[in-house]
């Protein structure tokens, strides 16, 4: 047998929490270190999955089949294909970089990089796994630290409140997902939870179909999310510590779209067609409500949190066109921005962590005090805005170029869409990094360059795959043409 | 002898009567029962795979009713290890009668997971429900307790009334009283209204064990008022015993001649739902853990009127399951309820900076009975829901789910008192060492089986298997 290495992407950060929890709370550096040894690790596993993934045949590779329990139809199945090899990067970028990010965080260390590396744990383990029952055990596991996570370490008086609205809505989202998957399995009347095989031989009627599709996009939609279940991503944001921030805006919301072209599409594609309609609207609800939103905000982080409302609609938006160009779009527009909000929020949380306000008003021209945060948040900016050279241009292309296609004038709104971003991005940096300099703000020393170094690691990564989107695009078109082909528009 | 635990635990009970009448000290007695509790259960461990009939036809010992025995007695032996020196003054002065009615239910319930006949069934059931009603009154200074003891008395006294109403009807149809003539016999009963609301009936006194609608009223009261090693008994142990029941009754009798699923059903949605709905509103853990373990048998019943080996043996997986996780939430509540002298969810406040174990361990053992993934209630839920689902009850799974989350927000308010206040007392709080090993054990119970059900779900398959078979 092979070196089962997708196990060991989910056994190191599991040894890594087991070890924190048998670390004395004084020993924080200790902690630190290992929290960094151990996404390190798993980074260079996923990197190695990425650049060893064979791109002459693609389909599910470096697969690990165990039996489970084989009278329920449970296996424990792992594997990745190319909808998946990008995604497992992307969480690996994260979390490494969210535990340097976090370097700085004093109270309870060991406990939050406990719960931290857990998450980042659950993630991987779904985008790894082809076992439905697998996908639900680890899809909530991504959810639930979530909560202490910005419970204790976030910042603001409202932490409480998102954080038990982030957690209820998406609990509320996975309890459609729970029942949508329980019926995928009844219905296919395989007696497995074998994804693979259900692709294969699963067929299911067209009214199911339109059923199951609706719980999965009510499921799915909520943590992607969509309109008018988003209400709990911009404050969830806001409140959660940098580091979660990363993860929560890079990583866990690409769960919803994740899920809709891993279960839902492939097995449901009359389902989409059903509700490709309803999709395209509340995701054009996504983004011009999203991007004006935006506008109005005068905390950096909520303003953040509302564009990825808003980008994530793009995602929402490429699915319902259910072309090629669209689907492609969609992924890499997953994989680009979560690249985006990684670095916004590492950057933010640097200059956060010096003048412990992020009020856009109260703010101003940081970038004569703090040159390097002010760079790569302008940088970040500049990504996000859509401009050419950085990953999220490419993605925002395909799907403008589907969506104009297939819905001319709602496709037209979505371009336009771009300006509204461009205008309240540039608008902020001009306000906080540029300007008239606050004099509260004077004798503050700049991020270190320890800080420096998750940032530089997330500007190359933007940099590389905007200059070289095909690196991540053939890996995503390889499955995205499998799903343009079920919903036959190839 | 395959009924050996059973004679012990009744001779353990005499003894206590008597040493009732001389002073003993509480030290000794204490020490006496536990090491005879955890010897009962030995003798179950060892007679595990025993299997024999009993009492002409009245008494089945198999893998099934060993396995609840199994669990019967390790709760006994956790409840009594929870009544400690630390507990309230007037168990330790009664503590020979206290121990008494305990090993006397704990008698009841062992015979009711065994008995195979409708008199038996009875008088077991009696068994161990009257001394329920003592152990609950036994805070005698309080007097909401004695308040909470009548009302359950009244609502047993009811429940077990019409259940002999129902007895009547069953004997009307089938002129016998055993299990296995009553199954044999069904082939030649004709169904009809009248059978099935008197088969409704018959399983009064068994919902009121499992405090399932419309007989769950007595729960928040008695729960709330009893001594905390009382409330753990009944939420615990008793609900196992009852669940076992119903099992047998649903296994091996009803599926041979009746169809009562969709009203159950009902009652299951509604229990769940009512269960869930009035935890939110609790401030007092005990309470909360009623209404808490109310929609827990919601649950449960929905597995046991699927009526299939699969919702069966998830169910007794459940148990299994759910017996762990309450009592890692009792046990560590227990400790803080003595230490501070008050029994609302305050009391663990920063409990996880005092004691990052306890509060681990209460952590998971919460988000477990939320059904929160990677731990074990989910992967019992899972398997309870998708046997609901195999037989396309959709609508059912989708309401359960929900009511899921409803529960993962109460129990998060309970859990977010450890983990995010500081505590009032600032000093550690230093657990027993045999606190320390339970919770290593529950932790790894949760996630180990959480992730990994196959060896219990085999067990589990196995015993109803054998319950099946005539």
């Amino acid at each position: 047998m092979a070196f089962p290495i997708l196990s060991f992407i989910l056994i190191v950060p599991t040894i890594t929490v087991l070890l924190i929890l048998f670390c004395k709370p004084e020993q924080k550096t200790a902690i630190r270190v290992i929290s960094l040894i151990g996404t390190g690790i798993t980074l260079l596993l996923a990197l190695t999955v990425f650049v060893q993934y064979d791109r002459s045949r693609y389909g599910i590779q470096f697969m690990e089949y165990i039996p489970w329990v084989p009278k329920w139809g449970i296996n424990y199945i792992l594997g990745v294909d190319g909808l998946s090899v990008p995604l497992v990067l992307l969480n690996a970028i994260a979390i490494f970089t969210g535990v340097m990010v976090s370097w700085h965080i004093e109270e309870r260390v060991k406990e939050f990089y406990g719960f931290l590396i857990f998450l980042a744990t659950g993630v991987f383990g779904v985008f790894m796994t082809q076992d439905l029952f697998f996908f639900a055990l680890f899809y909530e596991v991504a959810v639930l630290p979530m909560y202490l996570l910005i419970a204790i370490w976030g910042s603001g008086k409202n932490r409480e409140y998102a954080a038990f609205k982030l957690t209820l809505v998406l609990f509320f989202g996975s309890a459609f997902v729970m029942g949508g998957i329980l019926y995928l399995y009844k219905a296919a009347g395989l007696n497995t939870f074998n994804l693979m095989e259900l692709k294969r031989l699963a067929q299911y009627p067209h009214g199911v179909q339109s059923i199951l599709f609706l719980l999965f996009f009510i499921g799915f939609g909520s943590i992607v999310p969509s309109f008018p279940l988003h209400t709990w991503s911009p404050e969830g944001h806001a409140c959660a510590p940098s580091a979660v921030s990363m993860l929560h805006a890079g990583v866990l919301m690409k769960l919803g779209g994740y899920g809709l072209l891993r279960i839902a599409i492939p097995l449901l594609p009359e389902g989409l067609r059903d509700w490709a309609l309803v999709m395209m609207g509340l995701s054009m609800c996504n983004i011009v409500y999203g991007a004006f939103t935006a506008i109005a905000q005068d905390d950096m982080k909520f303003m953040v949190g509302f564009s990825s409302v808003s980008h994530m609609g793009m995602v929402l938006f490429g699915i319902s066109t259910m072309t090629l160009t669209g689907l492609n779009g969609a992924a890499f527009q997953m994989f680009a921005h979560g690249l985006v909000t990684a670095l916004y929020f590492s950057s933010i949380g640097g200059m956060y962590n010096k003048t412990h306000t992020r009020m856009i008003s109260e703010l101003g021209g940081i970038a004569n005090i703090m040159p390097r945060a002010a760079f790569f948040f302008a940088l970040a900016g500049m990504a996000g805005l859509g401009l050419p050279g950085f990953a999220p241009f490419v993605a925002e292309l395909l799907v403008f170029i589907a969506g104009v296609k297939k819905y001319t004038i709602f496709g037209i709104i979505a371009v336009i869409s771009v300006v509204v971003t461009a205008f309240y991005i540039l608008r902020c940096v001009q306000r906080t990094y540029f300007g008239r300099t606050n004099p509260k703000w004077e004798g503050l020393t700049d991020i270190t360059n320890f800080d420096v170094i998750p940032l530089v690691i997330l500007v190359i990564a933007l940099f590389i795959f905007g200059m070289y989107p095909s690196l991540v695009l053939d890996l995503l078109q390889s499955e995205t043409k499998n799903l343009a082909a079920k919903l036959g528009t190839l | 002898m395959d009924i050996l635990p059973e004679i012990l635990c009744f001779i353990l009970s005499v003894v206590f009567l008597f040493c009732s009448l001389s002073k003993t000290k509480f030290e000794n007695l204490y020490r006496l029962a536990l090491i005879f509790s955890f010897l009962n259960f030995i003798l179950v461990l060892l007679s595990i795979n025993a299997n024999g009939l009993y009492f002409y036809d009245s008494y089945k010992v198999d893998l099934f009713s060993q396995s609840v025995k199994l669990l019967l007695t390790l709760g006994l032996f956790l409840v009594i290890y929870m009544t400690d020196s630390r507990s309230d003054e007037h168990i330790r002065k009664m503590y020979p009668e206290f121990l008494f009615f305990l090993f006397t239910s704990n008698l009841g319930m062992m015979m009711l997971s065994s008995a195979t006949e409708l008199i038996t069934l009875f008088l077991s059931l009696e068994l161990s429900s009257y001394s329920m009603f003592v152990l609950a009154g036994f805070l005698k200074h309080k007097r909401i307790s004695t308040e909470a003891a009548v009302k359950f008395t009244f609502i047993g006294a009811v429940a077990s009334a019409i259940t002999l109403y129902g007895y009547s009807f069953l004997f009307e149809y089938f002129t016998n009283t055993t299990l296995f003539a009553m199954r044999a016999a069904s082939t030649t009963v004709t169904v009809d209204g009248i059978m099935v609301v008197g088969l409704l009936f018959f399983l009064g006194a068994f919902m009121f064990k499992l405090a399932i609608l419309p007989f769950s009223f007595w729960a928040p009261d008695v729960y709330q008022a009893s001594d905390t090693s009382v409330t753990t008994y009944i939420a615990t142990v008793s609900k196992v015993a009852g669940i076992a029941v119903m099992l047998r009754l649903f296994m091996f009798l009803f599926p041979v001649f009746i169809n009562i699923e969709k009203v159950l059903l009902v009652v299951a949605v509604l229990t769940m739902t009512y269960g869930n709905l009035l935890a939110v509103q609790q401030k007092d853990l005990k309470r909360l853990l009623a209404y808490s373990s109310i929609a827990q048998a919601g649950y449960m019943l929905v597995g046991v009127v699927m009526m299939n080996e699969s919702g069966a043996s998830s169910t007794l997986f459940y148990v299994f399951s759910y017996l762990i996780m309450n009592f890692t939430v009792f046990l560590v509540a227990d400790n803080m309820i003595k230490e501070q002298g008050d029994s609302s969810i305050y009391a663990l406040k920063g409990l996880s900076q005092r004691a990052p174990l306890l509060s681990l361990s209460l952590l998971l053992a919460l988000l477990s009975l939320g059904g929160v993934p990677p731990f074990v209630g989910f992967t019992g839920k899972w398997m309870i829901f998708s046997a609901a689902i195999s037989k396309g009850y959709l609508a059912l799974v989708l309401i359960a789910f929900l009511n899921s989350v409803v529960s993962v927000y109460y129990y998060l308010l309970v859990a977010r008192q450890a983990y995010l206040f500081p505590p009032d007392i600032k000093e550690p709080y230093t657990a027993s060492p045999t606190l320390k090993i339970y919770s290593y054990f529950a932790i790894a119970f949760i996630i180990v089986f959480g992730f990994y059900p196959t060896p219990l779900l085999n067990w589990t398959e196995k015993a109803i298997a054998i319950l099946m078979s005539h």
